[in-house]
C-alpha cells in the first residue's frame, strides 16, 4: 500500500520524537488549561512546568482553546491514566462540576488556578490558588474613584474579558462596588473583547469614535494590559490624550504584564494589579509539593493583591515579565 | 496494485482503511511506549466520538446531497442553550424541545435556499450567526448551570465497559443513517439529489423535498449533540463548550465526503470521526504535546485530499517514472 | 384506432411570443411517431405540454380518448408518460440499478429487493444492456449506454407513452443500433413512443408516422412511408432545400497545416496529413477510431501527444494552447456547455472572452470595444445583433455554435479545429455553419473538423480522412469522396495496415 507510507512516516515522526516516557517515583501532573496562546496561560503553564521538574514532578499540559467540554475529556483521560494530581485552570465555572466529581471519586486531586468554580462545589478540589478576581476589581475600581473626586460627571467603559466567564464577571462585580459611593461615575459601555489585543484596539477606536461628540471618554477599564495596551494604541491614533486630568483618557488595567508596566513607567497608562501568572504557577507547584508531602494546606490560597501605578511600578518590574 | 487503488478510491473504504490503520498506529505506539491500552482508552475514544459525531453526521449528510450546512455550529449551541434552561422541567422534556427547535431551524433554512434559490453556503452563514445570537439573548451571554448534577453522572457512566449512553445514542444515530442511505429509497433520492440534482429531478425525484429532510435532519443532530453535551457537562453556555466545527469538517472529508456532493456515507464519516477521536484520546493517552494533534489531524487531511485527487493512479505513475528516471540518469 | 394520447387545438404564449398556435397532434398504440421541426418551430413546448412540465393557455389533452389535463411531471408518471430528456439525467455516483429505479414512485421506502433487481434486468435486457452489471456505477458508463440506462428506467415504470428527444445526438452508430433495436422491442410490446429528433434519416429509418411543426403551427402530419425525404425538409424549412452545403470554392491559398507522426498512447498510432489553406479536412471515424482525439491534440488538449505539427512552414509546440492562439490556431469542441461557451455570460461577453488582445485599449476593458467586436463578428456568423445582451445559454444550439465559430475568428486567417460542427443543431441553421465555414475557408482559413454524420462529411468536405481503431486507413480527395467508401473505411476497413 504505497499510498499509505506518507502518513505512516508522519506518525513514525510524531512517536519517536514526542514520547516522553515518566520516570519513575516522579509525581505525575497533568495541567489541564485554556488556550496556551494566551500570554498570561502560556506564563502560568511555563512555570508550572519548569517549577514541576525542579520539584521531581513530571507535569503535563493539556491546553485547547477555552473549550470546556475538551477540558472535561481531558480530566476523564487523566482519572483514566491515574496521573497523581489535576492543575486546572478551568474554561468554565459550570461545567466541568461532572468531571471534577469523577475526579474526586477516582481520588484525585484538583487545584484550580486562578478561575474558580460555580459556588457551592468546595468539596470537588482540594485548594484554590490566584487572585480573587473581585478583589482585582475593586482594585482598580478605586483608583477610578479616586481620580474622579471632585468631577460633575465620570465617564468609564470596560473593555473585557470573555464575558460568558466567571472571571471577567467578578471583576466587574468588584470594580461596581468600589464605584458605588461615588454616584457621578456612570459605566457608559460594557465590552466584550474577548482576552485580545487586537480586538481591543479595535473595539477602543469605536468607543473613542462615539464618545467623542460627548465630551470623551475619562477611564477606560481593559481587563488585561495586553489589552489596555491595544486600548493605548487606538486612543494614540485617535489623538486622545492619555492622563488622569480633565479632557484626558485614563487607561487601567487589572493584571500586569510587561508592556503594562513599561506603559505606566512612561506615563501612558495609569495603573493596573498584581495578577501575576508566574507566581500563581510557583504557588500552583507549592501547593502540589506540600500535597505531595502530606502537609496541611490552604484551602483558599488567594495571592496578595495591591495596586501597581508610577509610584511603585519599579518594584515589580521582576515579576511582571510575561 | 490495481485492485488496492481502486479500494483506496472507494471512499467508504478508504476512510476504514485509515481508521484501522490509525488504530494500528496507535495500539502500536502504545506498546512501546509502556502504556495500558484497555477498556478507559476505549472509552475515551468513544466519548471523543460522541462529542463530534453528531453534527459531523449532521454535516454530512449536508455534504452528501451538494450542499454546505454551516449553521450546525449554531444550532449545537443554541441546542445546548435551549435544552439546559427548558430542561429544569425534566432532561428528556428539554432535549425534545431542543431537537425540535433544530427541525424547525433546518426546515426555515432550507425552505429559503429552494425559495430565494441561494446558496447553502450564505444561508446557512446567517443561519450560524443567527441561532448563536438566540443562543447570547436566551442566556443573557452567560454560561448557564444545570442544577441537576445527577444527570451529567449518569450521562457518563461507562456501559459495557466501554460506551457511555451519549456515545450508545451516536452509535445508534450514525446507523440509522447508515440504513437510511444504503436501504431506502429516500437514501437513494438523497444521493441522486447530490450527485446530479438536474438529472435527478428530471427522474422525477423531489429534490426540494429531499433538501429540506436532509437540512432538518442535520438541524436536529446538531441540536441533539449540543443538548446530549449539555447535559453531559451540567451547563450551557452561549460561547460554545466546544468548538466543533472544525473536527466536523474535518471529519466529514476523513471520511470520505466530497464538498462536490453525491459522496458520502454515514458509516464512511463514523470512521472519520473515530480516527479523529483516536488521534485526540491517543495522543493525550501517549502524553503527547496537545499542539501535535492538530498536526496529525492536519497531516491525514492533506494525505486523504491527496488521495482524493483527480487521477491518483496516473500521479503515482508519474512519481515511480520521476524515480525511476532519477535514479537511472544517475 | 383510438390514440392513446392527444392534443387538441393548443396554444401556449410566453410573454408576447406565441409558442404553439392552435396545435394537434395525436399517437396510436404501438406507433413511433416523429415530431420534426426547426429549433423554434414549438416541438419541446409540445412535449412540455404533454408530459405536464408546462400547462396549455387553451386546448386540450386527451390520455385514452378522455380529456384529462396532466398537472404536472409526478401526475404525467401516473398516468403512464415517460420523457427521456435530450441532457442525460444520471447520478453518476449512484449504480446502474439505483439509476434504472431513480424516482419511481412504486419502489416500496425499504428497496434492495430481489424483485427489483429482476425487473431492472428485464428492463436493461430489452434496450440492449443484457451486459451490464446492476452494481456498476452509472458515472463510469459511456454516454450511449447512460441514455439507454434512462430508457430502461422509463421501462421499469410501466409506461404507455414515452418521449425520447434527440436520444441519439451523442451516440456512436453501434449505440444508436441498440437504441433502435430497443425502441423495436418495446413498439412490439405496444408501447407509444414519440420520437423526437434532427436526424432526418433515423425518422425515415424507424418512425411510423410524423407531424411537422413550423413556427408554432401544425404543417402535416403523415405516415412516413408517403413522404420522401427531401419533402420532409422542405415542410421542415417552408422552402425548397435549394442547396444544404456551399459550393466549395475553387480557390486555394498559400500555406498549410502539416502534422507528421501524431501519436496518443492508446488511441492514436502516427497519423500524417495535411491541409492546404482553403480547405475543409474531415477526419471521419467511429467512437474510438481517434479521429476526435486527433483534433483534440492538435488542440493542445491531448497532454501525452507526440509528433511534429508545421503551419506555414514553421514548426509548432504541440500541447501548448497559447502558442495555437498565437498562431490563429482555434478549437470548437463538441461539448459546447462544458468546454465551449460561457452559458452564464451575454452573448456579447463570450465573442470578446478569447479577443482580449483585440478589445484591449490601454490595457483596460472597456464597453465600447467589446460591443463593436461583438457587433462585428455578429454580422459575420449572422447572430441576430439584438440579442448581444442575452444570456448565451438562453439562445439556440445553433446560434450557440455560431458565436462559438465567431470568437474563433481572428484579425488574420487561421486555422479551426472542430469536432461535429453541428451537433444539437437544426436544419436551418446547420445551413448557415457550412456556408459560414466556406466563407472562412474563402478567406484563407483551413478546417480541420470530425463529423460522425456521414451525411455531412461528403457533403461537406475537401478532403476526407478516413480512420480506424486509431490509425489512417485512406485520404480522399474532392472528387473521390463516395458516402459508401467511406462507411466501408471507417467499418470494416480492408487495407488499413498499407494504407499509410
Amino acid at each position: 500500500m504505497p499510498a499509505f507510507r506518507v502518513p505512516a512516516f508522519l506518525f513514525a515522526l510524531a512517536m519517536t520524537g514526542l514520547l516522553t516516557p515518566a520516570v519513575a517515583q516522579e509525581k505525575r501532573v497533568a495541567h489541564i488549561t485554556v488556550a496556551l496562546g494566551n500570554p498570561f496561560v502560556g506564563t502560568v503553564a511555563k512555570t508550572i512546568q519548569d517549577e514541576g521538574k525542579k520539584n521531581g514532578m513530571a507535569v503535563s499540559v493539556f491546553g485547547g482553546p477555552f473549550d470546556a467540554a475538551l477540558q472535561s475529556q481531558q480530566i476523564d483521560d487523566a482519572i483514566a491514566q491515574k496521573y497523581d494530581a489535576i492543575a486546572l485552570f478551568p474554561a468554565n465555572p459550570n461545567a466541568l462540576l461532572p468531571a471534577l466529581t469523577r475526579a474526586k471519586a477516582a481520588g484525585i486531586p484538583v487545584v484550580l488556578i486562578n478561575s474558580g468554580i460555580a459556588s457551592g462545589h468546595d468539596d470537588l478540589y482540594l485548594s484554590y490558588v490566584g487572585e480573587d478576581q473581585k478583589v482585582l476589581g475593586q482594585i482598580v475600581g478605586k483608583m477610578i474613584s479616586d481620580a474622579a473626586k471632585g468631577r460633575d460627571a465620570y465617564k468609564v467603559a470596560i473593555i473585557s474579558g470573555t464575558l460568558s466567564e466567571s472571571t471577567p464577571q467578578s471583576r466587574i462585580a468588584g470594580f461596581k462596588d468600589a464605584i458605588a459611593a461615588n454616584p457621578k461615575i456612570e459605566i457608559v459601555a460594557v465590552e466584550d473583547a474577548r482576552w485580545d489585543t487586537a480586538r481591543s484596539e479595535q473595539i477602543a477606536g469605536q468607543l473613542f469614535a462615539r464618545f467623542a461628540a460627548r465630551g470623551g471618554l475619562d477611564a477606560v477599564f481593559a481587563m488585561a494590559d495586553y489589552m489596555a495596551f491595544g486600548v493605548i494604541k487606538s486612543a494614540k491614533a485617535a489623538r486622545i490624550p492619555l492622563g488622569t486630568g480633565k479632557g484626558q483618557t485614563m487607561v487601567v488595567a487589572s493584571n500586569c504584564a510587561k508592556m503594562g508596566i513599561d506603559a505606566i513607567a512612561a506615563g501612558e497608562q495609569f495603573g493596573t494589579a498584581t495578577q501575576m501568572p508566574a507566581r500563581t504557577g510557583r504557588e500552583t507547584v507549592a501547593t502540589l509539593k506540600q500535597h505531595f508531602a502530606g502537609q496541611p494546606i490552604k484551602k483558599e490560597n488567594i495571592l496578595e493583591m495591591v495596586a501597581i501605578t508610577k509610584q511603585n511600578v519599579e518594584t515589580f518590574r521582576t515579576d511582571c515579565t510575561f | 496494485m490495481t485492485s488496492i487503488s481502486r479500494l483506496i478510491a472507494e471512499p467508504i473504504i478508504r476512510a476504514c482503511v485509515l481508521f484501522l490503520f490509525v488504530a494500528l498506529v496507535f495500539a502500536v505506539s502504545a506498546v512501546f511506549a509502556g502504556v495500558v491500552v484497555d477498556a478507559t482508552t476505549m472509552f475515551s475514544v468513544l466519548q471523543n466520538f460522541a462529542m463530534i459525531g453528531l453534527v459531523a453526521l449532521g454535516l454530512g449528510l449536508t455534504v452528501l446531497i451538494g450542499e454546505f450546512d454551516l449553521s450546525v455550529a449554531g444550532m449545537f449551541i443554541l441546542g445546548g442553550c435551549v435544552a439546559v434552561i427548558v430542561g429544569s422541567n425534566g432532561p428528556v422534556f428539554g432535549l425534545a424541545v431542543a431537537v425540535l427547535i433544530g427541525i424547525a431551524g433546518g426546515i426555515i433554512q432550507a425552505l429559503l435556499m429552494i425559495r430565494l434559490g441561494l446558496n447553502s453556503v450564505a444561508i446557512t452563514l446567517g443561519g450560524l450567526l443567527t441561532f448563536t445570537g438566540i443562543a447570547h439573548v436566551l442566556t443573557e451571554s452567560k454560561s448557564v448551570l444545570f442544577n441537576d448534577l445527577s444527570v451529567a453522572l449518569a450521562m457518563n457512566v461507562p456501559v459495557l465497559g466501554v460506551f457511555s449512553l451519549r456515545s450508545l445514542i451516536t452509535i445508534a444515530c450514525f446507523l440509522a443513517g447508515g440504513v437510511l442511505i444504503t436501504y431506502t429509497r429516500i437514501g437513494r433520492d438523497i444521493v441522486a439529489t447530490g450527485s446530479n440534482r438536474h438529472a435527478a429531478r428530471v427522474a422525477g425525484v423531489s429534490t426540494s423535498h429531499m433538501l429540506v429532510g436532509v437540512f432538518a435532519v442535520s438541524g436536529a443532530l446538531a441540536a441533539l449533540s449540543g443538548a446530549l453535551l449539555s447535559f453531559g457537562l451540567s451547563a450551557a453556555s452561549p460561547t460554545g463548550l466546544s468548538n466543533v466545527m472544525i473536527p466536523a469538517i474535518a471529519a466529514v472529508i476523513l471520511g470520505g465526503g466530497s464538498l462536490s456532493g453525491g459522496v458520502g456515507h454515514p458509516i464512511g464519516i463514523a470512521a472519520g470521526v473515530l480516527v479523529l477521536a483516536i488521534v485526540r484520546s491517543g495522543l493525550t493517552v501517549l502524553g503527547v504535546s496537545p499542539s501535535v494533534h492538530e498536526i496529525v489531524t492536519g497531516a491525514l487531511l492533506l494525505v486523504v485530499a491527496i488521495l482524493d485527487g483527480p487521477a491518483l493512479g496516473e500521479r503515482l505513475y508519474q512519481f515511480k517514472s520521476m524515480v525511476t528516471l532519477r535514479v537511472g540518469s544517475i | 384506432m383510438m390514440p392513446v394520447i392527444e392534443a387538441r387545438n393548443i396554444s401556449k404564449n410566453f410573454g408576447r411570443f406565441q409558442a404553439l398556435r392552435n396545435v394537434s397532434f395525436s399517437a396510436a398504440p404501438g406507433e413511433v411517431h416523429a415530431l420534426c421541426g426547426e429549433n423554434g418551430a414549438g416541438k419541446s413546448t409540445l412535449v412540455k405540454i404533454l408530459t405536464g412540465v408546462l400547462q396549455p393557455d387553451d386546448g386540450q389533452t386527451l390520455i385514452g380518448g378522455e380529456v384529462h389535463g396532466i398537472a404536472d411531471t409526478q401526475h404525467a408518471q401516473a398516468l403512464k408518460i415517460g420523457y427521456v430528456s435530450q441532457e442525460l439525467s444520471i447520478a453518476p455516483h449512484l449504480s446502474v440499478l439505483d439509476n434504472v429505479w431513480l424516482g419511481c414512485r412504486g419502489v416500496p421506502l425499504l428497496h434492495r429487493r430481489n424483485e427489483l433487481r429482476e425487473r431492472a434486468r428485464r428492463a436493461l435486457n430489452l434496450v440492449g444492456l443484457a451486459h451490464l452489471s446492476l452494481e456498476r456505477r452509472a458515472g463510469t458508463l459511456a454516454l450511449g449506454e447512460q441514455q439507454l440506462v434512462e430508457i430502461a428506467r422509463m421501462m421499469v415504470r410501466d409506461v404507455a407513452v414515452l418521449f425520447l428527444d434527440e436520444p441519439t445526438a451523442t451516440l456512436s452508430d453501434r449505440e444508436i443500433e441498440c437504441v433502435f433495436s430497443a425502441i423495436r422491442e418495446l413498439r412490439r410490446n405496444g408501447k407509444t413512443m414519440i420520437y423526437i429528433s434532427h436526424r432526418l434519416g433515423e425518422v425515415m429509418d424507424l418512425c411510423d408516422r410524423v407531424t411537422i411543426l413550423r413556427n408554432g403551427e401544425n404543417v402535416i402530419s403523415t405516415d412516413v412511408a408517403d413522404i420522401s425525404r427531401g419533402k420532409l425538409v422542405e415542410h421542415m424549412l417552408g422552402r425548397s432545400l435549394s442547396e444544404m452545403y456551399p459550393q466549395a470554392g475553387g480557390m486555394s491559398s498559400v500555406g498549410a497545416l502539416e502534422i507528421r507522426g501524431l501519436m496518443v498512447p492508446g488511441k492514436i498510432r502516427g497519423l500524417d496529413f495535411a491541409v492546404p489553406r482553403g480547405k475543409i479536412l474531415c477526419l471521419a471515424g467511429q467512437m474510438g477510431s481517434g479521429a476526435t482525439e486527433a483534433v483534440r491534440a492538435l488542440a493542445g488538449l491531448v497532454h501525452d501527444a507526440t509528433g511534429s505539427v508545421v503551419l506555414d512552414g514553421m514548426p509548432l509546440k504541440l500541447g501548448s494552447v497559447h502558442t495555437l492562439l498565437e498562431r490563429n490556431m482555434r478549437f470548437v469542441s463538441e461539448d459546447r456547455a462544458g468546454e465551449g461557451l460561457f452559458l452564464n455570460l451575454s452573448v456579447e461577453e463570450n465573442f470578446a472572452a478569447t479577443q482580449f488582445d483585440v478589445v484591449r485599449r490601454f490595457g483596460l476593458l472597456l464597453p465600447a470595444p467589446v460591443r463593436e467586436l461583438a457587433e462585428r463578428l455578429a454580422d459575420i456568423v449572422t447572430v441576430n445583433p439584438d440579442r448581444l445582451r442575452s444570456r448565451c445559454g438562453d439562445l439556440s444550439g445553433g446560434n450557440q455554435q455560431k458565436i462559438a465559430i465567431g470568437r474563433c475568428i481572428t484579425p488574420g486567417s487561421g486555422i479551426l479545429l472542430m469536432n461535429e460542427p453541428t451537433r444539437g443543431v437544426d436544419v436551418g441553421a446547420r445551413a448557415e455553419i457550412y456556408a459560414l465555414m466556406r466563407q472562412l475557408c474563402d478567406q484563407g482559413y483551413a478546417v480541420v473538423m470530425t463529423s460522425t454524420d456521414l451525411e455531412e462529411v461528403v457533403g461537406l468536405a475537401d478532403m476526407v480522412l478516413t480512420m480506424y481503431r486509431g490509425a489512417r486507413v485512406s485520404l480522399y480527395g474532392r472528387d473521390e469522396i463516395s458516402a459508401s467508401r467511406i462507411l466501408l473505411d471507417i467499418t470494416h476497413p480492408l487495407t488499413y495496415e498499407n494504407a499509410a
